[in-house]
This record gives C-alpha cells, structure tokens and sequence, in this order.
C-alpha cells in the first residue's frame, strides 16, 4: 500500500501538536538560556504575523488571536533571570537566529547590560537584515550606558533608512550615556508571571505600583474609594 | 483626551497613562507635541519599560517594528472600589474610545 504524504499529513500535525504540547510543559520550568529560547521559538507562530495595513509602511501586524505574547514575556524575563550565565547563549542567538529569535536576544542583552555583549550588539544595529532587531540592538546598546558608542548611534542616524529605527538611535543619544535603571531590571526579576493577562472585565483590577516621567510614585490602588480611574496603555503591539 | 482633561477631572476622574518605554522616548514623544518640560503634563504618565504592567493588562508590547499603525491603545475604566467597569482593548490603530464616549462611561458609574 502506498501512502501518500497528504493522507500523513493530518496524523503528523496532531503528532507534532503534542510534541510541542510536551516540550512546552517542560519549558515552562526551563531556566537553562538555550531551553528558554527553544521554548519560546515552539510556541512562536511566525506565520500568524500579517503585514502592516500601510502598504507604504513595511512590517508587521500581531495577529489578533496571538497567544505567543506570553511564552514571549516570560521568556523574556527568565532569560533575565539567568544573569550573565545568558549572554553567550544569546550573542550565538543574535548572530544566527531567526529573526524573531534574533529581536528577543537583542532586547534581553540590553537588560543583562552585559558589556561583552557591546561589540555583538553594534553589529546587529548596523548589519543585521531585519529593522526589528537592529531597533532593539540601538535600545539595548544604549542601556549599557556611557559614551562609547556614541559615534556609532550618530553615523548610524544619518545612514539608517527605516524610519522606526531611526527614532531610537536619536533617543540613545538624547539619554546621553545613561544606562538602564536597576530598578526596571529588579521589577522584571520580581515580576509574578502569574499576574500576566489577569486584567478582566467586572473584576479587581491588578494593582500595581510606578514610576510617573516627573519621579512620582503612583499606586492604582491609592485611588480606590476616591475616585475613579481611566486607565490607558498608549502603546501597544508596537 | 488629553484636550479634554479638565471635563475628566470636572467628572471626578483620574487619568492615567501607561508608556512601555523609559523616559528618554517618553520624553521625545511629548517634544513632538509641543511640550518641552515632562512637568507640564497634568497626568501621571507612568512608565512600564520591564512591560510587567502592560503584561499584567493585557497589553503586549512586541515590537516587529515600530509603526504608528501597529500600535493598539488600551483603555480601562476602574471604579471606586477598584473594580474593571470598562475595557476597550483596539484592534487597529484609531480603535480607542473619544473623550465623549468615556465621559458617558463614567457618568454611567454614577
């Protein structure tokens, strides 16, 4: 008997749905840097991403179903969580992965502020192929902080086509060698991944404590019997 | 809404902004509408760079790339005892509520 490869087809696909089921569970609890990132990239569904609705403007729209979001911001902080035991896995990653892959390892190089990773990180915001990861390449290179990549964001600014990245190269220079605050590091780190999604309609909203631009310490829940609060998340899927 | 925030604090409202960004961005953004000193915003503009708020939300912020037109505000109403009374969660760019239409939101706390 001859079986054609679109009769396996569907037995394949629920065969391979398990297995990422599987590998997923036991990424879940995954603290080692190369199992984190496996993780992430089963569960990223890179196909589900649609272009943008500008058709002057190239990139990428999150599918409105997307569920990748989550395995993305907890890889994202337990590759944080890892320390520096991350960096060399991700300097690999960020010279030879996907682009998906290649944009999380720019953004988390930044929040390890390793400085060993300034030479990688340079070279992902001047050569790398896909605009994505040369703009968080420019946002991590900025977060180590200090002035020796100063030259480089100036040259790049003048030279960068996309528009997007563009923006971030000029605001790594506005920050003028400052690096990334420990206390943003500290509260990814403290982060309860539990709390991810739990926003709902009808019930208590997540309280949560930040800092405003001006330095002011605002609590949600400091307003509770006082008055009511409009709450608006002005960015989103960007 | 911005515009609008005197009839927000005439309803007795709180507004609040979340940015996903330090303040270096934050700041180049307000510029580029006009305002020159972070003080002179009559709101908290809270800024969220680990994004663990915007997780906890709902909100993502997973940059492909930057685009103005990839972006999808969110908005939620709390009431006094701390409760989620509203939610628009966009689905494209210019999906967000207009000031009228959260006014009429909280006159419906009432």
């Amino acid at each position: 008997m001859r079986i054609s490869s679109s009769s396996l087809a569907p037995f394949c696909c629920v065969l391979a749905a398990c297995f990422t089921q599987a590998r997923g569970l036991c990424a879940e609890d995954a603290s080692e840097p190369h199992a984190i990132v496996e993780a992430f990239t089963q569960t990223w569904d890179e196909a589900a991403w649609g272009p943008t609705q500008n058709p002057g403007r190239p990139g990428y729209m999150r599918p409105l179903d997307d569920a990748g979001w989550k395995a993305r911001m907890k890889a994202f902080q337990a590759l944080v969580k890892a320390g520096p035991e991350s960096a060399g896995e991700l300097r690999r990653v960020l010279q030879e992965g996907s682009p998906p892959e290649r944009i999380l390892a720019a953004q988390v190089l930044g929040f390890l502020r390793s400085k060993e990773s300034g030479a990688d990180l340079a070279r992902a915001a001047e050569h790398d192929a896909d605009p994505a990861v040369r703009l968080y390449a420019v946002d991590s290179l900025a977060m180590l902080g200090g002035r020796a990549h100063e030259e480089l964001f100036r040259r790049l600014e003048q030279n960068e086509k996309n528009r997007d990245v563009k923006r971030h190269l000029a605001y790594a220079r506005e920050r003028d060698g400052a690096a990334l605050d420990d206390t943003v590091i500290a509260s990814l780190k403290q982060w309860d991944a539990q709390t991810i999604d739990s926003a709902r309609l009808g019930q208590s909203a997540p309280d949560f404590e930040l800092a405003s631009l001006s330095g002011e310490k605002v609590r949600l829940s400091d307003f509770r019997g006082k008055k009511p609060v409009v709450l608006v998340f002005i960015y989103g899927d960007t | 809404m911005r515009e609008r925030l005197s009839d927000l604090e005439n309803a007795g409202a709180q507004l609040i902004a979340v940015d996903p960004h330090e303040a270096w961005p934050a700041k180049h953004f307000l510029r580029e509408v006009g305002i020159i000193d972070a003080g002179d915003v009559r709101y908290p503009l809270l800024l969220d760079p680990a994004q663990v708020v915007s997780a906890a939300y709902g909100v993502t912020s997973q940059m492909r790339i930057h685009t103005e037109l990839s972006n999808r505000p969110t908005t939620f109403i709390i009431d006094c005892d701390g409760v989620i009374r509203y939610e628009r969660r966009a689905k494209t760019f210019s999906d967000r509520p207009t000031p009228d239409e959260i006014l009429a939101e909280l006159q419906k706390l009432r």
